[in-house]
């Protein structure tokens, strides 16, 4: 939902820069685009879709995790004279090396998971393993390598589905796609490809 | 009539295209961020 905000809130920035300069939103040609529903493809199949999704162990939704994470590195390396998108790079490319270090998921420590999952049962919450059928693992910060670039922020509100725990690349990949579609606009900086 | 259908018929042709780039665009991005981003959330129900 955060990231999600984020491309809204560009969307909605550029199209007013655009409305401002009285120009109109100019979409750039991204290469290659077809990299990007191809790599999300194993991840939507077996960590996003509650009900459709396989149920596989563990060092499947891992491998298709990294996996996502690497074509998309290569898509945004395709395209990153385009605006923000070395930022998007940097915060995936951040994202990416935390989770190989740490086993494949990204960490998450016992007591943000606990913020998060307030009505969990006791037994769901387990140090060394994955969260429910997330993306995240269960490591305290002593166990985690590069804790810095574990999802260490928090966000939320009482109602559980407004609460996120997240990481620095996910802000450098929310605040990338947001200077992508602001850029859209003519402003501040004009598409370079 | 002739002379007036011609360029708007082409404008909207030109704005059609535009605005479709635009959704592919903002969708393609949708699906960059929710595959690239790894925040943790509880899932709805």
């Amino acid at each position: 939902v955060i990231l999600l905000a984020a491309v809204l809130a560009g969307v909605v920035a550029g199209a007013l820069c655009a409305r401002r300069g009285r120009r109109q939103l100019q979409p750039p040609n991204l290469k290659y685009v077809w990299i990007v529903p191809l790599a999300f493809l194993p991840q939507l199949m077996v960590i996003r879709l509650p009900g459709i999704r396989i149920d596989v162990p563990s060092e499947w939704a891992s491998a298709a995790l990294v996996s996502t994470q690497f074509a998309l590195l290569v898509f945004v390396w395709f395209n990153r004279r385009q605006a923000g998108f070395w930022l998007l790079g940097l915060g995936l490319a951040a994202n990416l090396l935390v989770i190989l270090l740490n086993g494949g998921f990204m960490p998450i420590t016992p007591e943000q998971a606990a913020r998060l999952w307030i009505d969990a049962p006791p037994d769901f919450i387990q140090v060394g393993q994955r969260l429910g059928r997330g993306k995240d693992i269960v490591l305290p910060v002593e166990q985690t390598r590069l804790w810095l670039l574990s999802d260490i922020f928090f966000f939320g509100f009482d109602s559980p589905e407004f609460r996120a725990a997240f990481s620095i690349g996910d802000v450098l990949i929310g605040v990338g796609a947001f200077w992508f579609f602001w850029a859209m606009g003519g402003e501040p900086v004009a598409h370079a490809a | 009539m002739q002379k007036f259908s011609t360029p708007l018929t082409s404008q909207f042709a030109r704005i059609d295209k535009r605005t479709l780039l635009l959704i592919v665009t903002v969708l393609l991005m949708a699906l960059l961020v929710l595959a690239a981003g790894a925040p943790c959330h509880v899932p709805p129900g």
